[in-house]
């Protein structure tokens, strides 16, 4: 699934629609606290997103992006009780999620130096996490449907790249047997056009 | 262009850096688990007594061949020491494997090393070698207990031999696990095991 999509990011960088202008963009992104804070405490440092965007008109994109970011903790030894079950060792925590999102954004400065933008994402997320305690590894992988509220900035570079900041709060819902799970990102990066 | 390589560069060097990040333990005690679980049911603090082996019994993984025992290896006292030590400090009075009329429970001890895991099963084998006279009945679990790791693995099991449930077998109490530790040459390692097992089961006091 993952192939297919970067395979479609990546062909559709270099497939310029008639119709619109486009851009392809990699980023750079960090994740952190919400809901996922319940579980792992501490900033993701391992993280990318890949876009592709079709601007229709100048202050308006719609595309799609796919990202990955991976959560790790070491618990100190403690100990964790399970009904009248109790462990006590290391717990070593990890979760990786992969959101992919439709993403209509808007642009308030086209053409400018400095362009901030708002945009949403439409999607899914899908969030594996695991937990590893002796020799023992407890696991849960589930899809979430999922929106993501996003606000940022693009600096231009040149005629053709800019640098891209952005603030994401990306909100996986509940399934019938996961509660609602959301993390925030922070991403850096390149944008061709 | 120049722009483009550079900025591919400095993404190539952040993915790259990735790599320097570790993860996972990094010391083998960092892989050292301590597993209690008890019966909800049973009430400790109306008892009193209970009988400890002079030796631990070895699982070969035969229930049918003759036991073997790891009290000759230097932590066998060691170990019985440790958990008599906790037993009287939660008010527990020792008395003989043999008394009459048998205590109020029995300590079972059992160890080994194996690479298989099972969670979720049991493995009553050795229950036979301590009281022959059980034999055919089996073990009676309230609850799922640990039965192999893939390491030494250190299992203690109180038993109440007064009550008989199921088909014949005896009632388990409460089960403590130590995993990793056997393999172990820190006898600090395992003494400090099974002071958790019995830090993190205050049900267990008498009083």
């Amino acid at each position: 699934m993952k192939k297919i999509i970067l395979i479609v990011l990546i062909t559709g960088a270099f497939i310029t629609p008639s119709l619109a202008q486009s851009s392809f963009s990699i980023q750079y992104s960090m994740g952190f606290g919400g809901t996922m804070n319940n579980y792992i405490t501490t900033t993701s440092v391992r993280g990318a997103t890949f876009e592709y965007k079709l601007y229709p008109q100048p202050n308006i994109s719609i595309g799609i992006d796919a990202g990955w970011n991976h959560f790790y903790e070491r618990r100190a030894y403690d100990t964790y009780t399970n009904g009248t079950a109790s462990y006590t060792g290391v717990q070593f925590r990890y979760a990786n999620a992969v959101p992919i999102y439709i993403t209509p954004s808007f642009y308030f400065s086209p053409g400018e130096k400095i362009n901030p933008f708002i945009g949403v994402g439409i999607g899914t997320i899908y969030l594996s996490r695991y937990v590893d305690m002796g020799i023992f590894r407890v696991t849960e992988d589930k899809w979430h449907f999922a929106i993501k509220p996003e606000a940022g900035v693009l600096v231009s570079l040149s005629p053709d790249m800019d640098l891209i900041l952005a603030f994401r709060y990306n909100n996986a819902f509940g399934t019938s047997d996961t509660a609602q799970q959301n993390y925030m990102t922070f991403n850096v990066g390149f944008v061709w056009k | 262009m120049r722009n483009k390589l550079i900025a591919l560069m400095m993404i190539a060097s952040q993915f790259a850096l990735w790599g320097c990040y570790f993860e996972g333990p990094e010391y083998t005690d960092e892989l050292d688990l301590v597993y209690t679980n008890h019966d909800s049911k049973f009430d400790f603090a109306g008892k009193g007594t209970y009988s400890l082996p002079d030796k631990i019994v070895k699982i070969t993984g035969d229930p049918l061949a003759p036991p073997e025992y790891i009290n000759d290896i230097p932590y066998g006292k060691a170990i019985l020491d440790q958990i008599e030590l906790n037993m009287n400090n939660l008010g527990w009075t020792k008395v003989d494997v043999n008394a009459v009329p048998p205590p109020d429970l029995q300590l079972l001890p059992a160890a080994w090393t194996t690479t298989t895991i099972v969670y979720g099963g049991y493995y009553g084998g050795y229950y036979c070698w301590y009281y022959p006279y059980y034999c055919g009945g089996g073990w009676y679990y309230p609850y799922y207990p640990v039965s192999s790791y893939s390491s030494g693995t250190l299992l203690m099991t109180l038993v109440n031999p007064n009550v008989e449930v199921a088909d014949g077998s005896k009632q388990v109490t409460w089960t403590g696990a130590l995993n990793g530790l056997l393999g172990s040459t820190d006898i600090g390692r395992i003494k400090k095991g099974i002071d958790q097992a019995f830090t993190q089961s205050p049900y267990l006091k008498t009083n």
